[in-house]
């Protein structure tokens, strides 16, 4: 072999190496990489967490008898034709013991974009005269995410907590790379939370 | 140097089209035992497509695809419901339930079409989804024939024309991407 072709695999088999390590790195640093819940007294409790794999509607219903907050907004998109989450959320949460008159519906858009979502989000709580909410989200937030939508909040004076239920939490990251959803619910996170920072709109 | 950086600058945007238009596939449109809505479209813009197809006779029926998504509702329920306000009786549409990913769906639909003897159906999904979906209908539920009729590329579905630029398309394009990959590896379950 001529010194050429050596160096040409010798880039090569760095390269390679170089992608293994990053790979390896990712997979093991991954439960680092997301935040953990972070529950605090809130006027409301935003409730973002509605899916039926998640048991968000559980954790909203402890937290309200916990007394962690007093009023419940139940917030979605649409998930299919004039079909929202949140309205069904409402329904179970009264099942579940929350007073009705303490949860309250909002309808936003259907986008992957972040930055268009929080204006609606903070529209609302300004409108309840909340000054602190406690968020709670899909447990695949990270914490660049906590601290993007944190400071959002804080800018308009709303002082925002996130959180999840820490059972969905471990059920998302037990053998996630086996599982399509798991796998496929932790790249559009992450890839989500990248994207937004290339879009002005999105940030 | 500089004229490498020059073709490269212009090149690549080319590239990245050319590479998204790979995504899409349109089969003539030819009639059918049935055709197929697949799932995931909150706006249920695919459902309507295959309204339109069921109402001007390409197919008797149509098959509209959906999962439990929050407590009591199950997105295919709601789909049907569209389905039948656009006109098509309710007795010509059948609901797949758990269909969480397109495996699952060809699995599905192989599974319903074996049970009513049908051989043939056209696929109706968004475009940049499109070549994938026929690709695993094809080899999941390979004794059937499948003709792929996505949506048109106009807003507000996704558009293969510097698709970069766009915050959306940016988002479907990339995640299509991966899920060649994984579709290609043979799938997670």
């Amino acid at each position: 072999m001529n010194e050429r072709k050596k160096r040409v695999l010798r880039r090569a088999l760095i390269t390679l190496a170089g992608l293994i390590l990053f790979l390896v790195g990712l997979f093991l640093s991954l439960p680092l990489l997301f935040a953990p819940p972070d529950v605090a007294p809130a006027d409301v409790i935003m409730h973002l967490a509605i899916e039926a794999r998640l048991h968000g509607d559980e954790y909203v219903a402890r937290l309200y008898a916990e007394g962690v907050a007093r009023k419940v907004i139940c917030a979605s998109s649409q998930a299919s034709w004039e079909v929202y989450p949140a309205d069904y959320a409402r329904a179970h949460l009264i099942e579940l013991g929350v007073r009705a008159d303490d949860i309250s519906v909002l309808h936003f858009p259907i986008t992957d974009c972040g930055g268009e979502v929080m204006p609606v989000l903070i529209s609302r709580l300004k409108e309840q005269g909340a000054k602190s909410v406690l968020l709670v989200v899909d447990p695949t937030v990270t914490r660049f995410g906590r601290w993007r939508t944190r400071s959002r909040f804080q800018e308009a004076g709303i002082n925002a907590t996130i959180t999840f239920a820490s059972e969905d939490r471990r059920a998302m990251l037990d053998r996630w790379w086996r599982t399509h959803w798991k796998a496929q619910r932790i790249v559009l996170t992450l890839m989500n939370s990248s994207l937004d920072l290339l879009y002005a709109p999105c940030r | 140097m500089g004229a490498a950086a020059v073709t490269l600058y212009f090149l690549t945007p080319l590239a990245l089209t050319a590479a998204a238009r790979r995504l899409m596939l349109t089969d003539p449109l030819v009639p059918a035992d049935v055709v197929i809505a697949l799932g995931g479209d909150a706006r249920c813009m695919r459902e309507r497509g295959a309204a339109d197809l069921y109402k001007r006779g390409f197919a008797p029926r149509v098959i509209v695809s959906g999962v439990p998504c929050a407590w009591g509702i199950h997105t295919g329920d709601a789909a049907k419901r569209y389905v039948t306000s656009l006109g098509v009786p309710p007795d010509d549409i059948l609901v797949l339930r758990k269909s969480w990913n397109t495996r699952l769906e060809a699995i599905d639909v192989a599974g319903v079409m074996r049970q009513n003897g049908w051989h043939s159906a056209i696929i109706v999904t968004s475009p940049f989804h499109s070549r994938r979906a026929l690709y695993t209908f094809r080899r999941y539920a390979s004794e059937f024939t499948f003709y792929s009729a996505p949506l048109p590329t106009e807003p507000p579905e996704w558009q293969p024309e510097r698709w970069w630029s766009r915050r959306g398309d940016m988002g479907f394009t990339v995640r299509e991407f991966f899920a060649w990959i994984n579709t290609l590896v043979g799938g997670l379950r």
